[in-house]
Protein backbone atom coordinates (compact mmCIF):
# COMPACT_ATOMS: atom_id res chain seq x y z
CA UNK A 1 0.00 0.00 0.00
CA UNK A 2 1.20 3.12 -0.89
CA UNK A 3 1.46 6.03 1.87
CA UNK A 4 -1.11 8.96 1.39
CA UNK A 5 -3.00 7.28 -1.09
CA UNK A 6 -5.94 6.82 0.93
CA UNK A 7 -5.79 10.25 2.56
CA UNK A 8 -8.44 12.12 3.38
CA UNK A 9 -8.46 15.50 4.69
CA UNK A 10 -10.89 17.48 6.28
CA UNK A 11 -9.28 20.89 5.87
CA UNK A 12 -9.76 20.19 1.83
CA UNK A 13 -13.33 19.23 2.04
CA UNK A 14 -14.61 21.50 -0.44
CA UNK A 15 -16.36 24.72 0.81
CA UNK A 16 -19.01 25.22 -1.87
CA UNK A 17 -19.98 21.28 -1.77
CA UNK A 18 -22.75 19.92 1.11
CA UNK A 19 -21.37 17.56 3.35
CA UNK A 20 -23.00 14.79 4.50
CA UNK A 21 -23.08 13.21 7.79
CA UNK A 22 -25.11 10.25 9.23
CA UNK A 23 -26.34 10.18 12.22
CA UNK A 24 -25.40 7.63 14.44
CA UNK A 25 -24.06 5.83 10.89
CA UNK A 26 -26.34 4.40 8.53
CA UNK A 27 -28.78 3.01 10.87
CA UNK A 28 -31.80 2.05 8.42
CA UNK A 29 -29.58 -0.54 6.88
CA UNK A 30 -27.63 -2.18 9.91
CA UNK A 31 -27.44 -1.29 14.21
CA UNK A 32 -26.97 2.25 14.95
CA UNK A 33 -23.10 2.45 15.66
CA UNK A 34 -22.36 -0.41 14.14
CA UNK A 35 -19.10 -1.51 12.38
CA UNK A 36 -21.87 -2.39 9.29
CA UNK A 37 -23.51 1.06 9.89
CA UNK A 38 -20.14 2.51 9.13
CA UNK A 39 -19.59 0.54 6.03
CA UNK A 40 -22.63 0.89 4.83
CA UNK A 41 -22.33 4.95 5.20
CA UNK A 42 -18.94 4.44 2.73
CA UNK A 43 -20.90 2.38 0.26
CA UNK A 44 -23.70 4.83 0.05
CA UNK A 45 -20.49 8.20 -0.54
CA UNK A 46 -21.07 9.50 3.05
CA UNK A 47 -18.66 12.12 3.90
CA UNK A 48 -18.74 11.69 7.62
CA UNK A 49 -20.61 9.60 10.33
CA UNK A 50 -21.86 10.55 13.60
CA UNK A 51 -21.04 8.19 16.38
CA UNK A 52 -21.19 8.71 20.02
CA UNK A 53 -19.01 6.94 22.96
CA UNK A 54 -18.97 5.74 26.04
CA UNK A 55 -16.82 3.88 28.50
CA UNK A 56 -16.62 0.22 29.89
CA UNK A 57 -15.59 -0.52 33.82
CA UNK A 58 -12.44 -1.37 32.42
CA UNK A 59 -11.71 2.33 30.39
CA UNK A 60 -12.00 1.19 26.77
CA UNK A 61 -14.16 3.58 25.04
CA UNK A 62 -16.94 1.76 22.76
CA UNK A 63 -20.16 3.40 20.57
CA UNK A 64 -23.38 3.65 22.56
CA UNK A 65 -25.83 6.20 22.11
CA UNK A 66 -27.77 5.44 25.18
CA UNK A 67 -27.21 5.95 29.21
CA UNK A 68 -27.92 2.13 29.21
CA UNK A 69 -27.23 -0.70 27.32
CA UNK A 70 -30.99 -1.53 26.89
CA UNK A 71 -32.58 -0.49 24.13
CA UNK A 72 -29.80 -1.29 21.56
CA UNK A 73 -28.22 -4.33 22.52
CA UNK A 74 -29.09 -7.57 24.23
CA UNK A 75 -27.82 -6.98 27.47
CA UNK A 76 -28.91 -4.47 30.87
CA UNK A 77 -27.16 -1.45 32.24
CA UNK A 78 -25.02 0.85 31.77
CA UNK A 79 -21.60 0.94 29.59
CA UNK A 80 -19.55 1.13 32.80
CA UNK A 81 -21.06 -1.72 34.27
CA UNK A 82 -19.32 -3.95 32.42
CA UNK A 83 -15.80 -4.89 31.51
CA UNK A 84 -14.72 -5.06 27.42
CA UNK A 85 -15.12 -8.55 27.79
CA UNK A 86 -18.27 -8.66 29.44
CA UNK A 87 -19.79 -6.23 27.27
CA UNK A 88 -18.81 -7.78 23.80
CA UNK A 89 -21.17 -10.58 25.00
CA UNK A 90 -24.19 -9.20 24.10
CA UNK A 91 -26.01 -8.91 20.36
CA UNK A 92 -26.68 -5.34 18.99
CA UNK A 93 -30.11 -5.09 18.11
CA UNK A 94 -31.55 -3.96 14.67
CA UNK A 95 -34.13 -1.36 14.37
CA UNK A 96 -37.30 -3.69 15.20
CA UNK A 97 -35.57 -4.21 18.41
CA UNK A 98 -34.48 -7.93 17.22
CA UNK A 99 -30.99 -9.14 18.42
CA UNK A 100 -28.46 -9.28 15.18
CA UNK A 101 -25.45 -11.41 15.43
CA UNK A 102 -23.14 -8.11 15.96
CA UNK A 103 -21.32 -6.81 18.54
CA UNK A 104 -20.68 -2.99 20.20
CA UNK A 105 -17.68 -1.61 18.81
CA UNK A 106 -14.65 -0.19 20.26
CA UNK A 107 -13.71 3.15 19.46
CA UNK A 108 -10.18 1.38 17.69
CA UNK A 109 -12.47 -1.18 15.73
CA UNK A 110 -14.45 1.93 14.12
CA UNK A 111 -10.96 3.56 13.29
CA UNK A 112 -9.59 0.56 11.36
CA UNK A 113 -13.00 0.64 8.90
CA UNK A 114 -13.31 4.67 8.87
CA UNK A 115 -9.54 5.71 8.69
CA UNK A 116 -8.46 7.07 5.21
CA UNK A 117 -12.68 6.66 3.85
CA UNK A 118 -14.62 8.73 6.09
CA UNK A 119 -14.93 11.17 8.12
CA UNK A 120 -16.33 10.63 11.94
CA UNK A 121 -18.17 13.26 14.16
CA UNK A 122 -17.54 12.32 18.21
CA UNK A 123 -20.22 13.29 20.00
CA UNK A 124 -19.69 13.32 23.58
CA UNK A 125 -15.73 12.82 22.65
CA UNK A 126 -15.26 15.75 25.53
CA UNK A 127 -16.17 13.70 27.85
CA UNK A 128 -13.11 11.12 27.21
CA UNK A 129 -10.71 13.47 25.76
CA UNK A 130 -8.01 11.84 27.39
CA UNK A 131 -8.43 8.42 25.66
CA UNK A 132 -9.34 9.63 22.41
CA UNK A 133 -6.61 12.31 22.08
CA UNK A 134 -4.08 9.53 22.20
CA UNK A 135 -5.57 7.04 19.96
CA UNK A 136 -5.81 9.71 17.25
CA UNK A 137 -2.24 11.38 17.68
CA UNK A 138 -1.18 7.85 16.98
CA UNK A 139 -3.25 6.86 14.27
CA UNK A 140 -2.62 10.57 12.82
CA UNK A 141 -6.13 11.19 12.33
CA UNK A 142 -6.50 14.51 13.61
CA UNK A 143 -7.54 15.71 9.82
CA UNK A 144 -10.39 13.15 9.81
CA UNK A 145 -12.22 13.43 12.85
CA UNK A 146 -14.45 16.39 14.12
CA UNK A 147 -14.79 17.38 17.69
CA UNK A 148 -18.18 19.59 18.95
CA UNK A 149 -19.40 20.79 22.08
CA UNK A 150 -21.22 22.83 24.00
CA UNK A 151 -18.89 24.63 25.68
CA UNK A 152 -18.40 28.28 25.41
CA UNK A 153 -14.89 29.57 24.04
CA UNK A 154 -13.49 30.57 27.84
CA UNK A 155 -14.63 26.98 28.77
CA UNK A 156 -13.16 25.60 25.94
CA UNK A 157 -10.12 27.49 26.15
CA UNK A 158 -9.62 26.72 29.46
CA UNK A 159 -9.67 23.15 29.36
CA UNK A 160 -8.17 22.34 25.69
CA UNK A 161 -5.90 25.17 25.66
CA UNK A 162 -2.87 22.99 24.54
CA UNK A 163 -4.22 20.71 22.19
CA UNK A 164 -6.82 23.11 20.57
CA UNK A 165 -5.11 23.58 17.34
CA UNK A 166 -3.79 19.83 16.75
CA UNK A 167 -7.82 19.41 16.46
CA UNK A 168 -10.66 20.47 14.36
CA UNK A 169 -13.25 21.80 16.62
CA UNK A 170 -17.15 22.72 16.16
CA UNK A 171 -19.22 24.81 18.86
CA UNK A 172 -22.62 23.83 19.16
CA UNK A 173 -24.63 27.22 19.02
CA UNK A 174 -28.51 27.00 19.93
CA UNK A 175 -29.97 29.65 18.60
CA UNK A 176 -33.53 28.54 19.79
CA UNK A 177 -32.47 28.66 23.46
CA UNK A 178 -30.83 32.13 24.02
CA UNK A 179 -27.15 31.34 22.12
CA UNK A 180 -26.17 33.65 19.07
CA UNK A 181 -23.71 35.48 17.70
CA UNK A 182 -22.15 36.38 21.19
CA UNK A 183 -21.01 32.92 21.56
CA UNK A 184 -20.41 32.30 17.64
CA UNK A 185 -17.90 35.80 17.75
CA UNK A 186 -15.95 34.80 20.62
CA UNK A 187 -15.06 31.67 19.29
CA UNK A 188 -14.37 33.31 15.58
CA UNK A 189 -12.36 36.69 17.38
CA UNK A 190 -10.16 33.91 19.23
CA UNK A 191 -9.99 30.46 17.42
CA UNK A 192 -10.35 28.57 13.86
CA UNK A 193 -13.42 26.91 14.31
CA UNK A 194 -13.75 24.22 11.58
CA UNK A 195 -17.73 25.10 11.97
CA UNK A 196 -20.94 25.62 14.10
CA UNK A 197 -23.69 23.56 14.96
CA UNK A 198 -26.64 25.56 14.65
CA UNK A 199 -30.02 24.03 16.64
CA UNK A 200 -32.90 26.43 15.35
CA UNK A 201 -36.30 25.75 17.06
CA UNK A 202 -38.99 24.41 15.40
CA UNK A 203 -39.75 27.55 13.06
CA UNK A 204 -37.82 30.29 11.28
CA UNK A 205 -37.72 32.99 14.03
CA UNK A 206 -34.60 32.23 15.41
CA UNK A 207 -32.42 32.28 11.92
CA UNK A 208 -29.61 34.71 11.56
CA UNK A 209 -27.43 35.39 8.80
CA UNK A 210 -25.27 32.51 7.83
CA UNK A 211 -23.83 33.22 5.17
CA UNK A 212 -21.54 35.44 7.48
CA UNK A 213 -20.08 32.64 8.89
CA UNK A 214 -19.55 30.86 5.93
CA UNK A 215 -17.54 33.76 5.24
CA UNK A 216 -15.37 33.45 8.13
CA UNK A 217 -14.29 30.30 6.40
CA UNK A 218 -16.70 28.18 8.85
CA UNK A 219 -18.65 25.43 8.35
CA UNK A 220 -22.47 25.61 8.88
CA UNK A 221 -24.03 22.63 10.13
CA UNK A 222 -27.49 22.02 10.46
CA UNK A 223 -29.13 18.24 12.15
CA UNK A 224 -32.18 17.43 9.48
CA UNK A 225 -33.34 14.65 11.92
CA UNK A 226 -36.11 16.24 13.66
CA UNK A 227 -38.52 19.46 12.78
CA UNK A 228 -37.37 21.34 16.41
CA UNK A 229 -33.49 21.17 15.50
CA UNK A 230 -34.19 22.80 11.45
CA UNK A 231 -36.70 25.21 11.78
CA UNK A 232 -39.19 22.22 10.28
CA UNK A 233 -37.27 21.10 7.90
CA UNK A 234 -36.65 18.01 8.63
CA UNK A 235 -35.54 14.57 6.69
CA UNK A 236 -39.12 13.04 5.97
CA UNK A 237 -40.30 15.99 4.54
CA UNK A 238 -37.93 14.46 1.61
CA UNK A 239 -40.35 11.37 0.77
CA UNK A 240 -42.77 13.65 -0.18
CA UNK A 241 -40.99 16.03 -2.05
CA UNK A 242 -37.62 14.94 -3.37
CA UNK A 243 -36.66 19.22 -3.48
CA UNK A 244 -36.95 19.33 0.45
CA UNK A 245 -33.27 20.15 0.91
CA UNK A 246 -33.14 23.29 -1.50
CA UNK A 247 -34.00 25.21 1.60
CA UNK A 248 -30.95 24.35 3.72
CA UNK A 249 -29.11 25.79 0.29
CA UNK A 250 -30.87 29.04 -0.05
CA UNK A 251 -29.92 29.64 3.47
CA UNK A 252 -26.32 29.15 2.98
CA UNK A 253 -25.99 25.72 4.68
CA UNK A 254 -23.05 23.24 4.08
CA UNK A 255 -22.88 20.52 6.41
CA UNK A 256 -26.18 18.43 6.81
CA UNK A 257 -26.51 15.27 10.14
CA UNK A 258 -29.13 13.71 8.25
CA UNK A 259 -31.41 10.03 8.55
CA UNK A 260 -31.88 9.72 5.27
CA UNK A 261 -28.15 9.99 3.40
CA UNK A 262 -29.54 8.12 0.81
CA UNK A 263 -31.89 10.49 -0.39
CA UNK A 264 -29.92 13.70 0.35
CA UNK A 265 -27.18 12.65 -1.63
CA UNK A 266 -29.43 12.12 -4.18
CA UNK A 267 -30.14 15.31 -4.27
CA UNK A 268 -27.00 16.84 -3.73
CA UNK A 269 -25.89 15.03 -6.73
CA UNK A 270 -28.86 16.61 -8.70
CA UNK A 271 -27.81 19.90 -7.78
CA UNK A 272 -24.18 19.00 -8.06
CA UNK A 273 -23.36 19.93 -4.45
CA UNK A 274 -22.22 16.53 -3.63
CA UNK A 275 -18.29 16.07 -3.72
CA UNK A 276 -17.18 12.35 -1.83
CA UNK A 277 -14.12 12.33 0.12
CA UNK A 278 -11.82 11.26 -1.39
CA UNK B 1 -63.60 14.28 -34.25
CA UNK B 2 -67.28 14.26 -34.44
CA UNK B 3 -69.31 13.71 -31.62
CA UNK B 4 -69.67 10.08 -32.56
CA UNK B 5 -66.15 9.19 -32.68
CA UNK B 6 -65.62 10.50 -29.19
CA UNK B 7 -68.18 8.90 -27.48
CA UNK B 8 -67.29 5.93 -28.28
CA UNK B 9 -63.86 6.89 -27.42
CA UNK B 10 -65.18 7.67 -24.18
CA UNK B 11 -67.23 4.03 -23.90
CA UNK B 12 -63.97 2.27 -25.11
CA UNK B 13 -61.78 4.18 -22.47
CA UNK B 14 -64.71 3.52 -19.92
CA UNK B 15 -64.90 -0.15 -20.71
CA UNK B 16 -61.43 -0.02 -20.38
CA UNK B 17 -60.79 1.18 -17.34
CA UNK B 18 -63.31 -1.51 -16.18
CA UNK B 19 -61.33 -4.15 -17.05
CA UNK B 20 -58.04 -2.96 -16.11
CA UNK B 21 -60.09 -2.45 -12.33
CA UNK B 22 -61.16 -6.41 -12.87
CA UNK B 23 -57.59 -7.38 -13.21
CA UNK B 24 -56.19 -5.27 -10.74
CA UNK B 25 -58.85 -6.99 -8.24
CA UNK B 26 -58.57 -10.56 -9.39
CA UNK B 27 -54.16 -10.05 -8.84
CA UNK B 28 -55.16 -9.22 -4.99
CA UNK B 29 -55.17 -13.05 -4.32
CA UNK B 30 -52.09 -14.55 -5.94
CA UNK B 31 -52.95 -17.85 -4.94
CA UNK B 32 -55.81 -17.98 -7.25
CA UNK B 33 -53.79 -17.84 -10.23
CA UNK B 34 -50.78 -20.16 -11.24
CA UNK B 35 -48.04 -19.13 -9.34
CA UNK B 36 -44.51 -20.46 -11.42
CA UNK B 37 -42.54 -22.85 -9.61
CA UNK B 38 -39.59 -21.18 -10.13
CA UNK B 39 -40.97 -17.73 -9.17
CA UNK B 40 -40.26 -16.62 -5.88
CA UNK B 41 -42.64 -14.41 -3.74
CA UNK B 42 -41.29 -11.75 -1.51
CA UNK B 43 -42.69 -11.01 2.30
CA UNK B 44 -41.37 -7.84 3.69
CA UNK B 45 -41.34 -8.21 7.66
CA UNK B 46 -43.13 -5.40 9.92
CA UNK B 47 -43.66 -3.64 6.29
CA UNK B 48 -40.69 -1.75 4.82
CA UNK B 49 -39.52 -0.90 8.40
CA UNK B 50 -36.15 0.71 7.31
CA UNK B 51 -37.34 3.30 5.50
CA UNK B 52 -40.45 3.83 7.95
CA UNK B 53 -41.94 3.19 11.48
CA UNK B 54 -42.36 -0.85 11.57
CA UNK B 55 -46.59 -1.73 11.64
CA UNK B 56 -47.21 1.72 9.79
CA UNK B 57 -49.00 2.76 6.64
CA UNK B 58 -46.51 4.17 5.52
CA UNK B 59 -43.96 0.90 6.44
CA UNK B 60 -46.96 -0.90 3.97
CA UNK B 61 -46.61 1.37 1.13
CA UNK B 62 -42.97 1.68 0.83
CA UNK B 63 -43.25 -1.90 0.93
CA UNK B 64 -45.53 -2.01 -2.13
CA UNK B 65 -42.98 0.41 -3.94
CA UNK B 66 -40.23 -1.97 -3.39
CA UNK B 67 -41.94 -4.34 -5.39
CA UNK B 68 -42.89 -6.69 -2.36
CA UNK B 69 -45.78 -9.52 -3.01
CA UNK B 70 -46.84 -9.60 0.86
CA UNK B 71 -46.57 -7.36 4.57
CA UNK B 72 -46.46 -9.32 7.24
CA UNK B 73 -47.91 -7.33 10.38
CA UNK B 74 -48.87 -7.94 13.76
CA UNK B 75 -51.96 -7.68 16.18
CA UNK B 76 -53.02 -6.23 19.50
CA UNK B 77 -56.59 -5.34 21.19
CA UNK B 78 -56.89 -1.89 23.15
CA UNK B 79 -58.39 -2.11 26.20
CA UNK B 80 -61.83 -1.19 24.75
CA UNK B 81 -61.45 -4.32 22.01
CA UNK B 82 -60.18 -2.61 19.14
CA UNK B 83 -57.46 -4.08 16.56
CA UNK B 84 -54.70 -1.91 16.17
CA UNK B 85 -51.60 -3.01 14.04
CA UNK B 86 -48.34 -3.53 16.55
CA UNK B 87 -45.99 -6.41 17.59
CA UNK B 88 -45.44 -5.59 20.89
CA UNK B 89 -47.24 -5.92 23.86
CA UNK B 90 -46.73 -2.71 25.94
CA UNK B 91 -46.55 0.78 23.45
CA UNK B 92 -43.35 1.62 25.19
CA UNK B 93 -40.73 0.56 22.06
CA UNK B 94 -42.48 1.77 19.63
CA UNK B 95 -44.47 4.61 20.00
CA UNK B 96 -43.99 7.91 22.19
CA UNK B 97 -46.18 6.05 24.98
CA UNK B 98 -45.81 3.64 27.76
CA UNK B 99 -47.24 0.66 29.44
CA UNK B 100 -49.79 -2.63 27.88
CA UNK B 101 -51.59 -1.95 24.82
CA UNK B 102 -54.62 -4.32 26.85
CA UNK B 103 -54.72 -1.29 29.31
CA UNK B 104 -55.01 1.67 26.86
CA UNK B 105 -57.95 2.54 24.88
CA UNK B 106 -57.72 3.59 20.99
CA UNK B 107 -58.70 7.11 22.17
CA UNK B 108 -55.47 7.20 24.40
CA UNK B 109 -53.20 5.67 21.48
CA UNK B 110 -54.21 7.61 18.85
CA UNK B 111 -52.41 10.72 19.72
CA UNK B 112 -49.34 9.19 20.12
CA UNK B 113 -46.53 8.93 17.57
CA UNK B 114 -44.62 5.86 16.35
CA UNK B 115 -40.91 6.17 16.70
CA UNK B 116 -38.49 4.95 13.88
CA UNK B 117 -35.78 2.50 13.98
CA UNK B 118 -33.33 4.89 15.81
CA UNK B 119 -35.61 5.11 18.51
CA UNK B 120 -36.86 8.50 17.92
CA UNK B 121 -40.52 9.59 17.35
CA UNK B 122 -41.55 10.24 13.93
CA UNK B 123 -45.13 12.04 12.30
CA UNK B 124 -46.77 8.44 12.20
CA UNK B 125 -49.86 7.36 13.69
CA UNK B 126 -50.56 3.60 15.07
CA UNK B 127 -52.98 2.15 12.96
CA UNK B 128 -55.45 0.54 13.79
CA UNK B 129 -56.51 -3.24 11.69
CA UNK B 130 -59.67 -1.40 9.86
CA UNK B 131 -57.40 1.34 8.65
CA UNK B 132 -54.75 -0.74 6.93
CA UNK B 133 -57.40 -2.75 5.01
CA UNK B 134 -59.32 0.04 4.06
CA UNK B 135 -55.23 0.86 2.84
CA UNK B 136 -55.02 -2.29 1.21
CA UNK B 137 -57.66 -2.96 -0.21
CA UNK B 138 -58.19 -3.84 -3.86
CA UNK B 139 -53.85 -2.93 -4.35
CA UNK B 140 -51.30 -5.15 -5.36
CA UNK B 141 -50.52 -6.65 -1.89
CA UNK B 142 -51.12 -9.56 0.14
CA UNK B 143 -51.34 -9.17 4.44
CA UNK B 144 -49.88 -11.66 6.39
CA UNK B 145 -51.70 -11.18 10.32
CA UNK B 146 -49.37 -12.16 12.58
CA UNK B 147 -51.49 -13.87 15.56
CA UNK B 148 -54.18 -13.35 13.23
CA UNK B 149 -56.19 -16.48 14.29
CA UNK B 150 -56.12 -15.62 18.16
CA UNK B 151 -59.02 -12.38 16.29
CA UNK B 152 -60.18 -14.94 13.84
CA UNK B 153 -63.58 -13.92 14.90
CA UNK B 154 -62.53 -10.19 15.08
CA UNK B 155 -60.57 -10.36 11.63
CA UNK B 156 -63.30 -11.89 9.92
CA UNK B 157 -66.04 -9.39 10.24
CA UNK B 158 -63.20 -6.15 9.33
CA UNK B 159 -62.13 -8.10 6.07
CA UNK B 160 -65.57 -8.55 5.44
CA UNK B 161 -66.78 -4.86 6.22
CA UNK B 162 -63.74 -3.75 4.17
CA UNK B 163 -63.80 -6.22 1.32
CA UNK B 164 -60.56 -7.55 1.78
CA UNK B 165 -61.03 -11.21 3.35
CA UNK B 166 -59.05 -12.63 0.29
CA UNK B 167 -56.48 -10.31 0.77
CA UNK B 168 -55.35 -11.72 4.09
CA UNK B 169 -52.73 -14.79 4.81
CA UNK B 170 -53.02 -16.64 8.27
CA UNK B 171 -51.14 -19.13 10.19
CA UNK B 172 -50.92 -20.97 12.65
CA UNK B 173 -49.48 -24.70 14.40
CA UNK B 174 -52.76 -26.02 14.85
CA UNK B 175 -52.64 -29.30 14.35
CA UNK B 176 -55.15 -30.07 10.99
CA UNK B 177 -57.88 -32.23 12.96
CA UNK B 178 -57.94 -29.57 15.97
CA UNK B 179 -58.60 -26.69 13.27
CA UNK B 180 -61.09 -28.60 11.68
CA UNK B 181 -62.81 -28.89 14.74
CA UNK B 182 -63.17 -24.91 15.72
CA UNK B 183 -62.60 -23.34 12.48
CA UNK B 184 -66.32 -23.93 10.70
CA UNK B 185 -66.94 -21.43 8.23
CA UNK B 186 -64.12 -19.18 9.28
CA UNK B 187 -61.45 -19.82 6.75
CA UNK B 188 -63.61 -19.55 3.70
CA UNK B 189 -61.87 -17.32 1.40
CA UNK B 190 -59.22 -16.31 4.03
CA UNK B 191 -55.41 -18.45 3.15
CA UNK B 192 -54.52 -20.34 6.16
CA UNK B 193 -50.75 -21.40 5.80
CA UNK B 194 -49.71 -24.24 8.59
CA UNK B 195 -46.71 -23.62 10.12
CA UNK B 196 -44.00 -27.11 10.64
CA UNK B 197 -41.34 -27.03 12.61
CA UNK B 198 -38.95 -29.93 11.57
CA UNK B 199 -36.33 -29.73 14.67
CA UNK B 200 -37.14 -29.40 18.56
CA UNK B 201 -37.43 -25.47 18.68
CA UNK B 202 -37.23 -23.59 21.76
CA UNK B 203 -40.62 -21.69 21.74
CA UNK B 204 -42.92 -24.85 20.66
CA UNK B 205 -42.92 -27.85 21.74
CA UNK B 206 -46.21 -29.44 20.81
CA UNK B 207 -47.00 -32.41 18.49
CA UNK B 208 -46.46 -31.37 15.34
CA UNK B 209 -42.87 -31.18 16.56
CA UNK B 210 -42.46 -34.07 17.31
CA UNK B 211 -44.37 -35.71 14.42
CA UNK B 212 -44.46 -33.74 11.88
CA UNK B 213 -44.37 -36.18 8.68
CA UNK B 214 -48.39 -36.94 10.33
CA UNK B 215 -48.91 -33.25 10.76
CA UNK B 216 -48.23 -32.53 6.88
CA UNK B 217 -50.16 -35.57 5.70
CA UNK B 218 -53.37 -34.83 7.80
CA UNK B 219 -53.16 -30.74 6.61
CA UNK B 220 -52.80 -32.03 3.41
CA UNK B 221 -55.46 -34.57 3.55
CA UNK B 222 -58.09 -32.09 5.21
CA UNK B 223 -57.41 -28.61 3.95
CA UNK B 224 -54.84 -29.25 0.96
CA UNK B 225 -53.52 -25.44 1.93
CA UNK B 226 -51.57 -23.23 -0.53
CA UNK B 227 -48.31 -23.25 1.68
CA UNK B 228 -46.44 -24.23 4.52
CA UNK B 229 -44.16 -22.38 6.47
CA UNK B 230 -41.06 -24.21 7.56
CA UNK B 231 -38.56 -23.15 9.73
CA UNK B 232 -35.62 -24.56 9.29
CA UNK B 233 -33.23 -24.41 12.51
CA UNK B 234 -30.73 -26.91 11.11
CA UNK B 235 -30.29 -28.17 7.54
CA UNK B 236 -30.93 -31.78 8.27
CA UNK B 237 -32.42 -34.60 6.73
CA UNK B 238 -35.33 -34.49 8.56
CA UNK B 239 -36.37 -30.64 7.23
CA UNK B 240 -35.42 -32.24 3.83
CA UNK B 241 -37.98 -35.18 4.08
CA UNK B 242 -40.68 -32.50 4.68
CA UNK B 243 -40.08 -29.75 1.94
CA UNK B 244 -39.85 -32.75 -0.48
CA UNK B 245 -43.53 -34.00 1.22
CA UNK B 246 -44.86 -30.56 0.93
CA UNK B 247 -43.63 -30.45 -2.66
CA UNK B 248 -45.77 -33.64 -2.95
CA UNK B 249 -48.65 -32.43 -2.11
CA UNK B 250 -47.79 -29.85 -4.37
CA UNK B 251 -47.72 -26.62 -1.63
CA UNK B 252 -46.00 -24.14 -1.87
CA UNK B 253 -42.83 -23.40 1.20
CA UNK B 254 -42.18 -20.32 2.68
CA UNK B 255 -39.15 -19.83 4.44
CA UNK B 256 -38.13 -17.20 6.82
CA UNK B 257 -34.36 -15.49 6.28
CA UNK B 258 -35.21 -13.17 9.49
CA UNK B 259 -32.58 -14.45 11.68
CA UNK B 260 -30.58 -17.67 11.73
CA UNK B 261 -32.20 -19.92 13.53
CA UNK B 262 -35.18 -19.86 11.31
CA UNK B 263 -32.89 -20.61 7.94
CA UNK B 264 -30.19 -22.63 9.46
CA UNK B 265 -28.01 -19.89 9.33
CA UNK B 266 -28.71 -18.54 5.86
CA UNK B 267 -30.51 -14.82 7.01
CA UNK B 268 -30.58 -11.36 5.59
CA UNK B 269 -27.75 -10.31 7.05
CA UNK B 270 -25.10 -13.03 6.01
CA UNK B 271 -26.82 -12.83 2.37
CA UNK B 272 -26.18 -9.07 2.26
CA UNK B 273 -22.35 -10.00 1.59
CA UNK B 274 -23.40 -13.58 0.32
CA UNK B 275 -26.33 -13.77 -1.51
CA UNK B 276 -25.78 -16.74 -3.41
CA UNK B 277 -24.69 -18.47 -0.02
CA UNK B 278 -27.40 -17.73 1.99
CA UNK B 279 -30.62 -16.31 0.12
CA UNK B 280 -29.89 -18.86 -3.06
CA UNK B 281 -29.95 -21.73 -0.30
CA UNK B 282 -33.27 -21.05 0.69
CA UNK B 283 -34.04 -20.90 -2.60
CA UNK B 284 -32.54 -24.33 -3.28
CA UNK B 285 -34.20 -25.91 -0.60
CA UNK B 286 -37.30 -25.22 -2.37
CA UNK B 287 -38.91 -22.11 -0.89
CA UNK B 288 -41.93 -20.17 -3.39
CA UNK B 289 -41.99 -17.71 -0.52
CA UNK B 290 -39.28 -15.94 1.42
CA UNK B 291 -40.07 -13.06 4.56
CA UNK B 292 -37.48 -10.59 4.70
CA UNK B 293 -35.88 -7.91 6.74
CA UNK B 294 -34.22 -7.04 3.22
CA UNK B 295 -36.77 -6.56 0.82
CA UNK B 296 -35.12 -3.60 -1.39
CA UNK B 297 -32.05 -5.71 -1.88
CA UNK B 298 -33.76 -9.39 -2.41
CA UNK B 299 -35.83 -8.07 -4.37
CA UNK B 300 -32.83 -6.58 -6.43
CA UNK B 301 -30.91 -10.54 -6.37
CA UNK B 302 -34.52 -12.11 -7.49
CA UNK B 303 -34.71 -9.59 -10.65
CA UNK B 304 -30.53 -10.53 -11.30
CA UNK B 305 -31.63 -14.04 -11.46
CA UNK B 306 -34.90 -13.71 -12.99
CA UNK B 307 -36.63 -15.18 -10.20
CA UNK B 308 -38.87 -12.22 -8.80
CA UNK B 309 -42.53 -13.40 -9.11
CA UNK B 310 -44.22 -10.73 -11.02
CA UNK B 311 -47.88 -10.98 -12.45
Amino acid sequence: MVLGQNHISLSKFPHDKIMVIAHRADWREAPENSVMAVKKAIEKGVNMVEIDLALTKDSVLVLMHDNTIDRTTTGKGKPSDYTLEEIKKFYLKDGLGVPTQMRIPTLDEILDTTQGEIFINLDKAFDYFDLVYPVLKKRNLFDEVLFKGTATYEEFNRKYRAIKNDIHYMPIVRLANHEGWVKINDYMNHYKVYGFELTLGSDESHMINFKEIQKSGARVWVNSLWPQQSAGHHDDLVLENPDAYEWFVKNNINSIQTDRPKELIDFLKRKKLYSPVK
Amino acid sequence: MNHYTLQNIKKTSFLLGLLIAQVALSQTNYFKQRIPENKILVVAHRGDWRNYPENSVKAIEGAMKLGVDIVEIDLQKTKDGQLIVMHDKKLDRTTTGKGEVSEASLAEIKPLFLKNGAGMPTREKVPTLEEVLNFVKGKRIMLNLDKGWDFIEQVRLLTEKTGTTEQIILKGNKKASELKKEVGQKLDHIIYMPMVWPEDYSIYKRDEVINPTEYIRDFSKMFSPVAYEVIIKDDSPKADELLTLIRDAHAMIWINALWPELCAGHDDDKAMDNPDENWGWIIRKGANIIQTDRPEELIRYLKSKNLKYED
